[in-house]
């Protein structure tokens, strides 16, 4: 287990700093470099200015001076500060990350809670009714694209129906609501952001929890628990399932990306306050310290969510944790 | 051999589908001028906004433009982004796995280490971030998609080049003196091109997808060019007034997409009779 | 336990008791028969051995009698099996799972597969117990793990299966099967798996074991040695039926089946002064889908004549035991 962890750790390193490059690369993709983008926004920058601000930003000095500088200042968090209203990058982002944490955990959740059932049951009746509904709903899941599915449910729940409001996440009177009025005014706020998220991933998952069932309750152990007289449901819960859900925890390691990434989108829709919405208002202002502060934060999410899926591997088989 | 996957492949009922589809739309994009009712970006502001009709099959948009028409119009942009896009992270994306296949050692650790940083990234981010720095327009957002999807195929080429490199007729070419890219080229490449098939065809369905949610968000395609995403923009703004605008162009998508996968799923049986159930 | 519909009668002194049974598996629409009209009978406290090559159906026999073969795999074309009175084949699944693990057991060949990875072995024993008693006993558990020779059982207990040598997994397999104390034992290529070293003392504790518990077992193997040593009867399996069973000393000395004489004649053995290493049957076992008309074996048969192409044999008397081979039966076959 320990070397295992070690091994993983040390996987991080060139990970991490090659974001760091990756991103910074990114950054001098602009054509003229961050100034120009700067001074492109703001018309009353004179050339003196201009010539101060280059040397100021060091801008004047070798590239990997200016690598090197940028990534000291991202060892203490600063990703410098917002063109628009100077904010530092950080702190506009710190605020709209618990919402962000917030929608992506609960897409998770709901995936987990609906995939895994859906896909053990689908195994279980393999070429059923059933195993075949799920296995078109799994190739149209992939194949809906997200936003389109969010405009026709506002278009129905929201504006046809009007059950769910359509965007923010709170309603205008919130702050004088009760308790319970806020967390039902949250709750239906978050409905539709959180089921368009989970849409895509509950697809992915229903479809790999099948496969790894299917091959899980081939083993030879299943057999022996069948053997020993175990009721079905016992079998498959307590024997084929907890071998099944290994392999799933790396599973959502790799779903952690794609539901950061879908939020970007989901959020704007939704005109939902987090960061992925932060960052699209960056890109179309050009805002582009926040653009590569998200970049870099949702790489560090990233990396931490498939070290924890890592991780949970690891403690659940114990062909790891005890070696 | 090829005749013995293409009998494999009639028996699968949903691939034949998705093959059928999209020889359909390749034919519609090719033949769009001559199929459309209207023009697709000829305006008419006297019929703005009207619904399904004899006339317009779905309905006009906010400028009076027939929305059948930029349909068919846009099955272009989709079917190039797609299939450019997928060119682009194939090229890469082999040439990649091949090499940190072969060589192995230190060659592959870096490319990995490159892989893993790839795909820590939500490519959603990437591509936005430069799109953000680029103009957003047809020619940056196939490259930007291409440019971002090759880690995993990158990955899975690495994979099937590492079992096949240790088989005989490798060894063989080796001791014999062929040059590196000589076995890469003869003996590695055929052998991985059915997982490679594979995964463009799925590939393609996926480089849909962004590129539809790219324009949708403004940052791809853009009007008047008539592109699926942007006509769903159109769809957002006029929710409440033209559910028509919204719920064609994403059901084009769908079906593409769904097409593409369909198929991927199929060539995956019948290329890999490991795989399946 | 037995409700009016699964009632039936075994002959006289029989626990088991197989007839006309017929296994059949499904792959890609193809029907393959595993099993063909093969009867058996097993009474309590005997131990009964079934002998043949891979993949002659032996394995899938004892899958039959526990109706452990899945319905997407294959099913049970016909004939019947009785235990103790039970017709198993008719039983419902609620029956069917109070007899297995209590009064039917079976132990499978490899340890390393047939073990759960996931759960301490201790937890999988006492499941056993949990089923069919209704309450966890660790103490029991510990007991069974003593008596199986499993050293220093209180570890054990928590270890999980890939801490524990090949050895000891079968050891854990064999508690898992007697806990409950069973009339009838399944035993399939219970040592195959296993280091040559190690494949003696576990049979010596099984057979050990059977005589302190009293239980019949059905011995599963392609190794005739070890047939040899244990069992009282025998019958040979070849694809997929029987065409040999009777008294094993008497089987085996005099073979009547000029398969069973090919299997004893690839036996390395000493012969007077030298090893003796005589040649294998020739040939392929037959592909369960292209099954030769007449006699399977006649094909790979040095005896063969122009009737075992044309007519399938059955089973009859000769010399004391069932065989089923016409050039036996004719009286041809030297002794």
């Amino acid at each position: 287990m320990t070397t295992y962890l070690l091994r993983r750790l040390l996987y991080l390193i060139p990970t991490l700093w090659g974001i760091t490059v990756l991103s910074w690369g990114l950054m001098q993709l602009a054509p003229g470099g961050p100034l120009d983008q700067m001074v492109a926004l703001n018309v009353k920058v004179s050339p003196e200015v201009k010539v101060r601000l280059t040397r100021e930003l060091g801008l004047d000095q070798p590239w990997y001076v200016q690598y090197g500088r940028w990534l000291k200042r991202l060892s203490r968090l600063d990703f410098g500060q917002s063109f628009k209203d100077g904010q530092p990058v950080l702190r506009k982002i710190a605020t709209r990350l618990p919402a962000t944490l917030l929608l992506n955990s609960l897409a998770i959740g709901v995936i987990l809670l609906v995939a895994v059932p859906l896909g053990v049951y689908a195994a279980v009746r393999q070429g059923g009714w059933f195993d075949r509904l799920t296995t078109i709903w799994v190739f149209i899941g992939y194949s809906t694209p997200a936003f389109w599915l969010a405009l026709l449910l506002m278009i129905l729940l929201g504006l046809k129906l009007g059950w769910l409001p359509i965007s923010r996440l709170t309603s205008l009177g919130f702050p004088g609501f009760p308790w319970w009025g806020k967390a039902w005014d949250l709750l239906r706020h978050l409905v539709l952001p959180v089921f368009v998220l989970a849409f895509t991933g509950l697809a992915g998952l229903s479809r790999y929890t099948r496969a790894s069932m299917l091959e899980v309750i081939r083993q030879d152990y299943i057999r022996t628990a069948r053997a020993k007289g175990l009721r079905e449901s016992r079998v498959i819960i307590r024997h084929a399932l907890r071998n099944a859900l290994i392999p799933i925890l790396t599973l959502l390691g790799f779903i952690v990306p794609d539901l950061i990434g879908g939020s970007v989108i989901v959020e704007t829709i939704f005109a939902y306050p987090g960061m992925g919405r932060l960052s699209y208002e960056a890109i179309m202002t050009r805002d582009y310290f926040v653009v590569m502060g998200v970049v870099v934060i949702s790489a560090f999410l990233t990396v931490l969510g498939n070290l924890l899926a890592d991780l949970s591997y690891a403690y659940a088989d114990p062909r790891i944790r005890y070696r | 051999m090829i005749r013995l996957y293409w009998k494999r492949l009639k028996q699968n009922r949903l691939a034949l589908a998705g093959l059928g589809v999209i020889g359909l739309l390749a034919l519609l994009a090719l033949m769009a001028p001559h199929l459309v009712p209207h023009d697709p970006i000829h305006q008419d502001l006297l019929h703005r906004l009207e619904p399904p009709s004899r006339f317009h099959p779905i309905g006009t948009d906010d400028l009076g433009r027939d929305v059948l028409s930029r349909l068919v119009y846009g099955t272009r942009i989709s079917l190039m982004v797609g299939f450019v896009a997928v060119g682009i992270s194939v090229v890469i994306g082999t040439l990649l796995g091949l090499v940190a296949g072969y060589y192995g050692k230190w060659v592959d650790a870096c490319l990995m280490r490159l892989v893993d940083t790839m795909l820590s990234v939500p490519t959603i981010f990437l591509i936005l971030a430069v799109i953000a720095f680029l103009e957003p327009n047809i020619y940056n957002v196939m490259a930007v998609i291409g440019l971002t999807a090759w880690p995993g195929l990158t990955r899975l080429v690495r994979g099937e080049c590492l079992s096949v490199r240790e088989r005989d007729f490798v060894q063989a070419a080796k001791i014999v003196g062929l040059s590196a890219p000589r076995i890469l080229g003869w003996h590695l490449l055929p052998n991985v091109i059915a997982p490679i098939l594979v995964s463009a065809t799925l590939g393609v369905g996926g480089a849909i997808l962004t590129e539809s949610a790219l324009s949708f968000l403004g940052l791809g395609v853009q009007p008047p060019i008539p592109s699926w995403g942007n006509m769903l923009t159109l769809g957002r703004d006029y929710l409440h007034l033209a559910w028509w605008l919204s719920l064609f162009p994403g059901l084009a998508i769908l079906i593409t997409v769904l097409a593409f996968n369909l198929l991927g799923e199929g060539l995956r049986d019948v290329l890999d009779p490991r795989a399946g159930t | 336990m037995a409700t009016k519909g699964n009632k039936a009668a075994t002959s006289l002194g029989a626990l088991l008791e197989i007839r006309g049974l017929s296994v059949e598996y499904r792959r890609h629409r193809q029907v393959i028969p595993a099993v063909r009209r093969v009867s058996l009978t097993i009474r309590p406290g005997e131990t009964v051995g079934v002998v043949g090559e891979s993949g002659c159906g032996k394995s899938t026999l004892a899958l039959a009698v526990l109706r452990l073969i899945q319905e997407t795999e294959g099913r049970i074309r016909e004939g019947e099996i009785v235990f103790a009175g039970r017709s198993l084949l008719t039983s419902s699944e609620e029956e069917l799972r109070q007899i297995r693990g209590k009064e039917i057991s079976i132990i499978f060949q490899d340890p390393f597969s047939s073990l759960n990875p996931v759960l301490p072995v201790g937890d999988q024993v006492e499941e056993v117990l949990l089923e069919h008693t209704g309450q966890r006993n660790p103490h029991r558990v510990l007991e069974i793990f003593a008596k199986v020779q499993l050293p220093d059982p209180q570890r054990i207990y928590h270890a999980y299966p890939h801490q524990l040598s090949g050895g000891q997994r079968q050891r854990v397999m064999i508690a898992m099967a007697i806990i409950t104390g069973p009339q009838l034992l399944i035993a399939d290529e219970p040592t195959t798996a296993l280091d040559v070293t190690i494949q003696r003392e576990i049979l010596e504790l099984l057979f050990g074991l059977q005589r302190e518990l009293k239980m019949a077992i059905l011995l599963i193997s392609h190794h005739v040695g070890i047939i040899a040593q244990y069992t009282q009867r025998v019958a040979v399996m070849y694809a997929g039926e029987i065409v040999e069973e009777g008294e094993t000393d008497r089987v085996l000395q005099n073979p009547q089946h000029p398969y069973t004489r090919g299997l004893l004649d690839s036996l390395p053995r000493l012969r007077g002064e030298h090893l003796r290493r005589l040649p294998m049957i020739p040939g392929q076992p037959p592909e369960p889908l292209h099954l030769p008309t007449g006699c399977p074996f006649h094909p790979r048969c040095p005896v063969a004549v122009a009737r075992c192409q044309t007519d399938p044999p059955y089973l009859a008397e000769v010399q004391g035991r069932q065989v089923s081979c016409w050039v036996a039966q004719g009286g041809e076959v030297r002794s």
